[in-house]
């Protein structure tokens, strides 16, 4: 629970954290350990040993650290006393306890113990054990895209999972609730009402009369002159350019017989007026263009009076049409403009004046235009400009693109050249047809039905759920089970005599089915199918593909030779960026940077560098693609603390890591980059996300990075703080640093167990900003102005580990690492093994890995090895 | 009413969440008019917020206090003096910019739940619509204003056709509803079954995770027959004609503003609904008002950057919703309660903005204008934000919440209340 230790004691990380573990506080979390208890009682050699060196301190009196080992039997099934006297054998091996001004055990005595207590431990933690495991959020979004073959986003209001162990997809956080199992028949429902609609009503037509007046627009696109629409411009823009009824849109998909009455206004001498007109949502009119609509037809208006043009076309439910005078040479669009308004000046030199008069600005729209007239009646002289003068002015007057297209419409809209509307008639449905969305649901339905030549819907029933069954419930599926979806097809057919209404209900069903929402039934060693899930959903996020379900099927799955080649096909192939984006949100607390927005006064010279849209992104993709080498590359582990690369842009790049970067055009990209070794920058540790995710936009807190240290990188997260704690809210505006804040707690003896782990590394990452840049100082921030440029007090990182290693910077606590990377590798490994499998890691995995990675490290084997060694250990292969 | 109009696939647009209308349905009771719980002073509340607020100089009088005198804007409110309050230099202390302007009703923060969702948490359970989220048509971009607990935004009708539906008109697609609920409650039991056979597969510590399948399907089953019961429930009878199209068209805006009330007014009448909330969209719409097409698209006209004719006709603009607000509070006083008294009364009215100043995209000192519920009105309370402790436009949402009968003494970073100006 160290979300909720961040929640307390340091504030929250972000509003969307608190509101996850407020969901977790109200779900029942269940632990997989219900048997009942078995009272063992402790063998006397160890009771005795205990006794003299531990419960002088750790008695149900004393209850030193909020720990008693006193009791003469322990009863193992009980998680907490698991953890207890786990606890108890780490501090054993690392000499943490007794403490050393206690006295100590002989060599051979503390042997004994954690003999003992190993032993113990680990025929009292069975390997196994997940909870019954629900489909998360983004299992079953990717269960239903893959089994479908569709394009599917669930609604945005669909529940959110709580989170346990630190991840989103553990067996005993996934609960089921009423709103949920809504939600999930409401999305069968959904589908089932696209992949097998009802028949259509058939729709009488009717007829809409529209005038010129019945036409709207936005901004300056239109203009409604003596009850007829002008129309001027051709940008691509609907906003800046296109005119469409306010009194028609199509009531469903289908033909519509679409006439329009249309004239050229002032056309350009020998030159027809082109009429684009296209299909656009009315809802949506104002913020689409020429990019995200139909163009339906483009019509030579070539006649000075109105004269009918006719079109047959389809319309989407909620379309209207709208239109363009598409060859018009005013658009905004800056090249165009340029010439548009050179020529203009040409050949009108008294506008030159009034624009030159105007300094080449007047205000938007139709008051610009008014003033410029203004202008221009007034004892002006027309300057014949050219050259460079008249270039000068041109470029003073495009430099306002859209304010200058605005105010020229309304010379258009007054002079010409325009395209008139003087009115329009829409007859329609003339026929009923399928939209876009329709046929792209229909096509995914005959997909699913198969060729319905020559069967019976019986046999089509039949087939199709004796296909698609297996794969939605993840293994084979008996006769009879088929029989009851098809029956529930028979039973609905005998009502409508349609085979869609039978389908659509049995597909329903089988969204809702427990084998569909749930996998892990049986306990113990996985079977193969078990297996092939557990791989793809750890891999992919989405059930077994083709070829792996065939290993499940022969059974070959089972042998390490096939299962290890199915991962690495899995890795290799794209659906595993799912599992490196939703791995290292959580284990690196990424998704924070989607909400972060760090304070403007970081930026003190903006236009050199700030923070937006592009750097959150690259300092998002970075671990991403760091991730992905360290697999497809097979590179050691230590590369994750000391490596010679990583990706970045070129903002984050010169800004942040302090890199030579080179313009390339393709600034806002994101590549690969050399890093020097041993450096400030590089690996998880400074990583810009990583220092990001762990500020909060504004200041740093050293506890919150040396807790999250502590948790996801060397693995031994701190207990949570003493109720009685106030929270620590380093203002760094004071002259107090939160190092003479947090000084406090060595005094305190509560405080001071975990805060000599937490606060040297805390203090180490005090030299990385809210966003990871490196500073020498903080930022100073007495008196009114919030110059953070201004050095405050300096920044002091050193310390000294609880064993001793003296820090002196975030150099040196990599060098720490690098030098015996099993700590780190065995915590990145508890966190993969604990999202693979669902469920916490306990004594015997932890052993397991233990041994995993020291191999790995003694064969200086890669992290690929490493993954791959996780996937084929017991702790993986059972339930 | 346009019968042709499939309402089912306007509400596709908005996302899943509306796509099945009856399933959607809030806890139902009849159609007739309850009597009100004596809780609260005030018994509903109605929020709405402008996306370009409104030009302060035009809007706030110079004197504070009760002897102000009339601006251009408070010209159509004066009729309504004594009933409702002006507080000028309340905000939510939070950053400038757009995207900001959605914490109106939510405080410092964007997305933490919004007045509206707090008070309909408590007083919105009764009636037959918990809450109605209304916007007078769309712009290009849309900005959003309610966010329910979940911190999930909550969409906004833009069709005055789909709000009367929701009030007065059964579903047009009722039938097929009517199936997919019961066809629903069968393919339930099948799956049922299936879990049944399940529990003698799984362990002993999987039957107890597995008994939450069938707790939920039982609870599902429980909605399913509310909704079932609801479907054909009668629904009031009004006697109000919309056009026969939806004013969405930008041109239009006002026109759908306008329909908008009159359906709020009628929503709260028919005690459909207590809790109400509108936004207005403002961007490139040219209105025609008074026969005069203005000079400019109303989000340009709010870009003034003080020229004079481009304020005249943003004051235009904002003139016509004060008048609309005007009406609306004309229509809640002349409307009565199951007791005979006037609406307004007992309805707190917000109209407000999560911008202060368009034209530089401030988002310091909201405009804030508040009606009715029962409270002492008549004055303009300005507040000095710059003299320390001065109250959060916060400090006024704890006012109206505990005026609504909602024991609440924080919103957001306010931790206080404004009582001592309104009661």
């Amino acid at each position: 629970m160290v979300n909720g230790f961040r929640r307390r004691h340091c504030g929250a990380l972000s509003s969307r954290a608190l509101r996850l573990s407020g969901l977790l506080a109200c779900s029942v979390i269940f632990t997989t350990n219900t048997t009942l208890a078995e009272l063992q009682p402790i063998p006397t050699a160890s009771y005795e040993l205990l006794e003299t060196y531990c419960l002088d301190c750790h008695d149900d009196l004393e209850r030193k650290g909020d720990i008693s080992l006193e009791a003469l039997e322990v009863d193992w099934s009980d998680a907490h006393s698991l953890e207890i006297w786990e606890r108890a054998i780490g501090a054993l091996r690392f000499g943490e306890m007794p403490p050393e001004k206690k006295r100590q055990p002989s060599d051979s005595e503390r042997a004994t113990l954690i003999a003992w207590l190993d032993e113990t431990l680990e025929a009292n933690s069975p390997i196994g054990g997940t909870a019954l495991r629900r489909l998360n959020r983004r299992e079953y979004e990717y269960s239903l895209r893959s089994l479908l073959d569709i394009e599917y986003t669930l609604p945005e209001g669909f529940p959110i999972d709580n989170q346990a162990h630190g991840f989103d997809n553990q067996g005993d956080a996934l609960t089921l609730s009423g709103p949920l199992m809504e939600a999930y028949s409401k999305v069968a429902t959904d589908i089932a009402e696209k992949l097998f609609p009802p028949v259509k009503d058939p729709v009488e037509p009717a007829t809409t009369r529209l005038n010129g007046d019945d036409f709207t627009y936005a901004y300056s696109s239109g203009l409604v002159v003596d009850g007829v629409m002008r129309v001027v411009a051709s940008s691509e823009r609907f906003a800046a350019s296109a005119a469409w009824p306010s009194r028609f849109e199509a009531s469903v998909t289908g033909i519509y017989r679409v006439e329009l009455g249309l004239s050229g206004f002032n056309p350009p001498r020998g030159e027809s007026i082109v009429c684009s007109v296209h299909a656009v949502n009315a809802l949506q009119a104002p913020g689409e263009g020429i990019d995200s609509s139909r163009l339906l037809a483009e019509i030579d208006v070539d006649s000075e009076s109105p004269t009918i043009h006719i079109l047959e076309a389809l319309l989407e439910t909620g379309e209207t049409i709208a239109l363009r005078y598409s060859n018009s040479t005013l658009a905004e669009d800056r090249e165009m403009l340029r010439t548009h308004v050179k020529t203009l000046f040409l050949k009108e030199p008294l506008l030159a004046s009034a624009y030159m008069q105007a300094d080449g600005v007047v205000e938007r729209g139709r008051i610009g235009w008014e003033r410029l007239k203004q202008l221009m009646q007034s004892n002006l002289l027309p300057e014949a400009l050219e050259g460079e003068a008249l270039d000068e002015l041109v470029n003073r007057v495009i430099r306002n693109l859209r304010l200058t297209t605005e105010v020229l419409h309304y010379k258009h809209f007054e002079e010409g050249p325009a395209l008139e509307i003087a009115g329009a008639r829409v007859v329609g449905p003339i026929a009923l047809a399928e939209g876009a969305e329709e046929r792209y649901w229909s096509g995914k339905s005959r997909a699913l039905i198969g060729d319905r030549e020559g069967r019976s819907d019986e046999t089509i029933a039949v087939d199709l759920f004796r296909e698609f069954l297996p794969t939605a419930f993840r293994r084979p599926v008996s006769d009879t089970m088929v029989e009851e979806y098809a029956s529930i097809v028979r039973e609905e057919m005998e009502a409508t005599g349609r085979l869609e209404d039978g389908l659509h209900l049995g597909l329903r069903s089988a969204l809702t089915s427990p084998y569909f929402l749930y996998r892990g039934f049986r306990d113990g060693p996985l079977d193969s199918y078990d297996l092939a899930a557990r791989l793809s959903f750890f891999l992919t996020s989405r059930p077994a593909d083709a070829k792996l379900l065939r290993a499940a099927r022969d059974g070959s799955l089972l042998e390490s030779d096939v299962l290890r080649g199915h991962a690495i096909r899995l890795l290799g192939s794209k659906k595993s960026t799912v599992f490196v984006e939703s791995f290292l949100d959580q284990w690196l607390d990424l998704a924070a940077l989607e909400d972060l927005v760090p304070d403007r006064t970081l930026f003190p010279k903006p236009k050199e560098f700030s923070y937006g849209d592009v750097e959150r992104d690259s300092i998002r993709m970075e671990p991403n693609l760091f991730f992905q080498e360290m697999i497809a590359a097979n590179r050691p582990l230590v590369d994750f603390v000391d490596p010679d690369f990583t990706y970045t842009n070129y903002s984050i790049g010169k800004h942040v890591y302090e890199l030579p970067m080179e313009k390339d055009g393709k600034e806002q990209s994101v590549r690969r980059v050399a890093l020097e070794k041993g450096g400030r920058f590089g690996g998880v540790l400074g990583m810009a996300g990583v220092m990001t995710a762990t500020a909060n936009g504004v200041d740093t807190q050293p506890v919150v990075r040396g807790v999250w240290m502590l948790e996801n990188i060397l693995g031994s997260p701190p207990r949570e703080p003493p109720d009685a704690v106030p929270a620590l809210t380093p203002d760094t505006s004071q002259a107090v640093t939160p190092r003479e804040m947090l000084a406090a707690h060595m005094n305190e003896s509560s405080c001071a167990g975990c805060h000599k782990k937490i606060d040297p590394i805390g203090f180490v990452f005090e030299s990385f900003d809210p966003i990871g840049r490196w500073r020498t100082h903080y930022p100073d921030l007495t008196g009114s102005s919030k110059n953070r440029s201004k050095n405050g007090l300096p920044v002091e990182t050193d310390g000294v580990l609880p064993d001793g290693t003296e820090l002196r910077d975030v150099r040196d606590l990599k060098a720490y690492l690098a030098r015996d990377i099993s700590p780190f590798a065995t915590c990145l490994s508890e966190k993969l093994l604990t999202y693979a499998t669902g469920r916490e890691m306990n004594y015997s995995d932890r052993k397991r890995i233990a041994q995993l990675v020291d191999e790995n490290v003694a064969e200086s084997e890669g992290f690929r090895d490493l993954l791959l060694d996780l996937i084929d250990s017991e702790s993986f292969r059972t339930k | 009413m346009r019968p042709s109009l499939n309402r089912r696939n306007f509400l596709r647009t908005v996302g899943l969440t509306l796509a099945l209308p009856a399933l959607e349905s809030f806890p139902l009771v009849a159609a007739a008019r309850k009597t009100l719980p004596s809780a609260g002073k005030a018994k509903r509340l109605v929020c709405v917020g402008a996306n370009l607020g409104l030009h302060a100089p035009s809007f706030y009088p110079k004197e504070s206090g009760a002897g102000y005198s009339e601006t251009p804007l408070l010209k159509p409110l004066m009729c309504h003096k004594q009933d409702f309050s002006l507080f000028s230099g309340l905000d939510h202390r939070a950053g400038n910019g757009h995207k900001n302007w959605d914490n109106f009703l939510c405080g410092k923060t964007v997305g933490d739940v919004s007045l509206d969702q707090v008070a309909a948490e408590k007083i919105g359970g009764d009636t037959r619509i918990g809450s109605l989220q209304l916007s007078a048509g769309r712009g290009s971009f849309r900005q959003k204003m309610v966010y329910n607990r979940q911190g999930v935004p909550l969409p906004m009708t833009e069709r005055p056709s789909v709000v009367y539906q929701t009030l007065f008109g059964l579903p047009d697609d009722v039938d097929r509803t009517e199936y997919l609920i019961k066809s629903g409650r069968s393919s339930l039991d099948k799956v049922t079954g299936e879990a049944r056979r399940l529990r003698t597969v799984v362990s002993a510590v999987d039957r107890a995770k597995l008994e939450e399948y069938f707790d939920s399907v039982r609870d599902l089953e429980g909605r399913m027959e509310r909704q079932l019961k609801g479907l054909r429930e009668p629904r009031p009878q009004v006697d109000y004609r919309l056009p026969e199209f939806d004013p969405i068209a930008p041109t239009l805006m006002l026109e759908n503003q306008a329909l908008m009330y009159d359906l709020m007014a009628l929503a709260l009448e028919t005690d459909s609904t207590r809790v109400i909330t509108m936004f207005l969209p403002g961007l490139g719409e040219v209105f025609t008002i008074n026969g005069e097409v203005l000079s400019a698209g109303y989000h340009a006209l709010s870009h003034h950057g003080n020229n004079s004719g481009l304020i005249t006709d943003l004051i235009k603009v904002e003139s016509e919703h004060m008048r609309l607000l005007s009406g609306f509070l004309d229509q809640l006083k002349s409307k009565t309660d199951s007791e005979g008294k006037p609406l307004l009364d007992s309805t707190l009215v917000l109209w407000g903005a999560g911008m202060g100043d368009a034209s530089r995209h401030s988002n310091a000192n909201l405009p804030v204008f508040l009606a009715g519920g029962g409270f002492k009105h008549g004055s303009h309370i300005a507040i000095d934000r710059n003299q320390s402790g001065a109250p959060l436009l916060g400090d006024l949402y704890v006012s109206m919440l505990q005026q609504l009968g909602i024991e609440q003494d924080r919103f957001s970073n306010a931790s206080r209340n404004m009582n001592q100006y309104l009661v």
